[in-house]
């Protein structure tokens, strides 16, 4: 029954095709050589553009500057918690029961919270036709900002990976199941709230999740069902490569569906 | 951006819409140099989509101020057109196939085809024949997916209740 549909679609197909022929345009070459055409492309498609890395440069300064300073300060906090003063056996026995990969992994699904909330901003706030407006469209803008903080936040990350083995006394699998999982988690999480709330409900609804998983680090911790999971073979890079792929699936979802707003702004407009 | 490779696609949809060779010509350019007018355009989406939809709203415009709709199918024949050719529905979107290369089934379908709306005769063109996806017709046409996928069934079966079951067998 349906291998039958099937053929009568493919023939239906076939057959319409067929109906609708086209003579061949006659004037295509004459029109792209015109200079009506010349000069209207020279204009639109061939005028000198800003290069990527002045447009990175501008996108860079309507960063937020609390985003920047919240990186630092985690940045700060993660040296601070390893240098000689904290060392003292006073509050290192205190530190124990919360070493500093743990307090870190408290701290750092913010870090990814004010990724996104700096990526929703233009929705936040209802800005997006006046974004489209502007010289550059919003996905372009979101690709530039989210690149940016991407990178700065890579780089933390990066920075804060070998202080583990050497420092803490955690080792690799330890360090990323603290340090890597929940930013990973938390933007596989905030990023569908992103896409589907609008104002004020979004940034209650990804605040929440990012105390949630703040919260659950902690505790999960604390249960020692952190060292349990590290201690299980392939469970940690498992993780991670889960999270990682949902976040970038999310983060394709987010910036294709900036696209689509950027339709309909133009259909309307 | 290569706009010289559309060029065909938005020339296709005009000469369907219109059935005038040289004024699809005409709205093609147009459509061009409409494109290239809204500068603001630049990195949103794909251009062949929006394209479209410029040639489509010229189209409507060109219809709108001339208010005449083309008077007899191209390369048709006339006998078999003639109705439609007549009626208030117009002709666009009507198949431009000349009469030497129908075949038995053709004849049926094409009149079949005659028998749907204009509007619904441009979808199952946009989708069978200039091979665009629901979406982007949904673009096209200012509809959602969903509307598009609904008429697209609902055309269908009209042409499938209209075709004799033996002519598809």
């Amino acid at each position: 029954m349906k291998r039958n549909h099937f053929k009568q679609k493919t023939l239906l197909t076939k057959t319409l095709r067929s109906l609708y022929t086209v003579p061949a345009p006659e004037r295509k070459d004459t029109f792209f050589q015109s200079s009506d055409y010349r000069a209207a492309a020279r204009e639109t498609l061939y005028s000198p553009r800003i290069s990527w890395s002045v447009f990175l440069q501008t996108q860079m300064h309507y960063i937020r500057k609390w985003n920047w300073l919240l990186t630092l300060c985690i940045f700060a906090a993660a040296i601070l918690l390893t240098l000689h003063p904290w060392q003292t056996p006073a509050p290192q026995e205190q530190l124990q029961e919360l070493s500093t990969p743990v307090i870190l992994s408290a701290c750092i699904p913010f870090l990814a919270l004010a990724t996104i909330a700096e990526a929703g901003r233009s929705a936040r706030f209802g800005m997006e036709e006046l974004e489209l407006s502007a010289r550059f469209s919003l996905h372009a803008v979101l690709c530039a900002r989210l690149g940016i903080l991407g990178v700065e936040n890579l780089l933390l990350l990066a920075v804060l990976m070998p202080l583990g083995p050497h420092f803490w006394e955690t080792d690799l699998s330890m360090t990323a199941a603290c340090i890597l999982l929940p930013y990973l988690l938390t933007c596989t999480l905030t990023l569908p709230a992103v896409r589907k709330l609008r104002g004020r409900d979004c940034t209650i609804l990804c605040t929440g999740i990012s105390a949630l998983v703040s919260v659950f680090f902690l505790t999960a911790y604390a249960a020692d069902f952190l060292t349990r999971a590290v201690d299980t073979p392939a469970l940690i890079p498992a993780a991670l490569l889960f999270f990682g792929v949902a976040a970038v699936l999310e983060l394709r979802k987010y910036i294709r569906q900036s696209e689509e707003l950027t339709w309909n702004f133009t259909l309307t407009g | 951006m290569n706009l010289e490779e559309y060029y065909d696609d938005i020339y296709r949809y005009c000469f369907f819409r219109m059935q005038d060779r040289s004024l699809a010509e005409d709205l093609t350019q147009e459509t061009f140099l409409k494109f290239l007018e809204t500068s603001t355009y630049h990195d949103r989406g794909k251009p062949l989509a929006f394209l479209y939809t410029i040639a489509r709203n010229l189209c409507i415009d060109h219809i709108r101020h001339t208010k005449t709709r083309p008077e007899s199918v191209i390369n048709c024949d006339i006998s078999i057109f003639s109705d439609a050719a007549h009626s208030s529905e117009g002709t666009a979107f009507s198949p431009t196939a000349s009469v030497s290369e129908l075949t038995d089934t053709s004849i049926v379908l094409v009149q079949a085809l005659q028998t749907l709306s204009e509007s619904d005769r441009e979808i199952i063109c946009l989708r069978y024949v200039l091979e665009l996806n629901p979406g982007e017709i949904g673009r096209i046409m200012n509809l959602s997916r969903f509307v598009v996928y609904r008429r697209l069934k609902r055309a269908l079966k009209l042409l499938k209740n209209q075709l004799r079951k033996e002519d598809f067998q």
